[in-house]
């Protein structure tokens, strides 16, 4: 512990020996930090939104008009049993009845000169996977009391692209992002570092191992990854509170992303400090 | 110095292997005025060699190394490029004398040095440094050798950002000495070597003279059992220069083994032994 009380005080003095560098990498991990958890966040925005729109996509079971009442609870308990399904409601042809002609405003009964509209279930999802719906509504459809059955297929495909091309591009987004950024930290860092070479060389040999010379390194590094997390912390908590206040929506962000934003950086500059320190030669030429 | 009996250096290796040489590098050194110190005073305390080096144990651990000298160069060389470098150095100093090598710039003094101080390797030949067989020993036994030793650099050598009481506490601090204990033994050498009155001064504000004292304090602050000073007088008028020499003089006198480099004839006491360095080539 006293040791490291040295290291600790010489890693800091590296980040002073040259400040601007310091507040380059320490700005540059907040920046490219927070554009992470904002690229997160806005995941999460889309998964609500898919949700949401899930919700109100159902599929409908047109029933044979004849169709009895055992028959229709056998394929409303059937159907239920479905993987991601939410929900089965069945909806009387009187009811359907009512629903449209008080949309249309007349009465509809009068028009088509009796009831047109079959008995009805529909089907709500929680999730989807394409092969499963599309083999079970195939096989459904050859029940006997099935007339037909009407789903979005083409929209929900849509949409499942759409958010899967969203978030493989969010991905390899964050990914340039920290990448290029942890390699311009790594320079800045290893610039800091290797501007004290002289006075890793006295330390050397003064009896220093070089193992204390690579805590000094990561414990540059980590303090940088410590500032930058707090930085970005904050950061992201202020965009959070701007975006509920103006969209008066709030985004749920799962338990403990604040500690892992803090922690992502910590863990990230604990990579970058070991490479700084590695590749200074410390060993007798 | 021998280890004590039944003290805790000796009761800890013991417990070591005698093959198992990491365990026995890992074996601390008595601290001055600790247990195993045999010098009659407090003042008069140094660090004591590790069991494994001393006389006993060296033919246990390093048979290869057996010297009674704590310098034993033999046929060392090293070689910048073909021309540049050192050649067949034979040099044995014992446990308490002062060497003075002479010799002009380009001589090999300052390569010596760092040969000695395990910052260059030795290409051919032996060289055993305070029981460590240079040319043989890994990395990882190099910190445990430099421990031992006292170094004053030619060029200016400091951490710019400590004050001048930081950079003489410096090999305490490497060493795991409180905070306290490292101030006070730091600022009791300061006041030997005269600089009480700069302690808070960084070393940038120091002159030519005092920056030589303060790197003889740090060299003297572990109380060292070889101080190797490469061109100590270096850009130093006379006063300064005779101030340095008192103070290595000082040292010696207290039982330290010195060994001097220098391009400078400078009075020495009539003990001093001197060696002329020409050309890579040590000549008595």
């Amino acid at each position: 512990m006293k040791r490291l009380r040295f290291h600790v005080s010489q890693g800091w003095q590296t980040l002073r020996s040259r400040p601007g560098l310091s507040v380059l990498a320490i700005a540059l991990l907040t920046f490219s930090l927070g554009l992470c958890a904002a690229v997160f966040g806005t995941l999460l925005t889309l998964q609500d939104v898919r949700q949401n729109l899930l919700e109100n996509l159902n599929a409908t079971v047109e029933l044979q008009n004849d169709v009895t009442d055992k028959r229709r609870a056998q394929i409303t308990t059937v159907i239920k049993r479905w993987p991601g399904v939410a929900e089965v409601t069945y909806i009387s042809p009187d009811s359907l009845l009512r629903y449209h002609s008080s949309e249309v405003g007349d009465d509809l009964q009068d028009i088509f000169g009796g009831n047109p509209f079959p008995p009805t279930l529909q089907i709500q999802f929680e999730d989807i996977s394409h092969p499963n719906i599309d083999s079970l509504i195939a096989k459904a459809a050859r029940w006997e009391g099935v007339a037909d059955i009407i789903y979005p297929r083409e929209l929900w495909e849509r949409l499942d692209i759409f958010i899967a091309r969203l978030r493989g591009g969010a991905l390899i987004g964050v990914v340039i992002i920290l990448l290029v950024s942890l390699v311009l930290i790594w320079l800045v860092l290893r610039a800091q570092f290797s501007g004290r070479r002289e006075e890793w060389r006295l330390l050397l040999l003064l009896g220093m191992t070089p193992a204390g010379l690579r805590t000094i390194a990561l414990v540059q590094a980590v303090t940088v990854g410590t500032i930058a997390g707090v930085f970005s912390v904050f950061g992201v908590w202020v965009l959070h509170y701007v975006y509920t206040i103006v969209f008066l929506d709030q985004i749920s962000l799962p338990t403990g992303f604040y500690p892992l934003l803090l922690l992502a950086g910590i863990v990230l500059t604990l990579f970058v400090g070991y490479a700084v320190s590695s590749k200074v030669k410390f060993t007798r030429n | 110095m021998f280890s004590v009996p039944g003290t805790r250096d000796a009761q800890a290796a013991a417990r070591c292997s005698r093959r198992d040489k990491a365990c026995l590098v890992r074996l601390k050194p008595a601290f001055p005025c600790g247990v195993g110190c045999l010098q009659p005073t407090q003042a008069d305390c140094r660090p004591a060699l590790p069991n494994y080096l001393q006389a006993t144990d060296l033919t246990m651990n390093h048979k290869t190394n057996i010297s009674p000298a704590i310098v034993d160069l033999r046929a060392v060389s090293y070689h910048y490029t073909k021309d540049a470098g050192l050649s067949d150095i034979d040099l044995r100093v014992l446990k308490g004398e002062l060497v003075v090598i002479e010799g002009p710039s380009g001589a090999g003094k300052t390569t010596l040095v760092r040969l000695l101080s395990g910052e260059l390797p030795v290409q051919t030949g032996r060289a055993v440094i305070a029981g460590f067989s240079l040319g043989n020993s890994s990395e990882s036994s190099l910190p445990e050798l430099r421990r031992y030793l006292g170094l004053v650099f030619q060029e200016e050598c400091f951490l710019a950002r400590e004050s001048v009481i930081g950079n003489a506490a410096v090999p305490l601090a490497i060493d795991n000495f409180t905070r306290r204990e490292r101030k006070m033994r730091a600022l009791k050498m300061l006041v030997e070597v005269g600089l009480a009155r700069q302690a808070r001064r960084k070393p940038a504000e120091l002159s030519g003279g005092e920056k030589a004292r303060l790197q003889i304090a740090r060299a003297l602050i572990r109380n060292p059992q070889l101080l190797i000073a490469d061109e100590p007088f270096a850009h130093l008028d006379t006063q300064s220069a005779s101030g340095i020499t008192d103070l290595i003089l000082r040292a010696h006198r207290r039982g330290t083994t010195v060994l001097v480099m220098t391009n400078q004839r400078h009075a020495w006491p009539s003990e001093a032994r001197r060696i002329s360095i020409r050309g890579g080539r040590l000549a008595p």
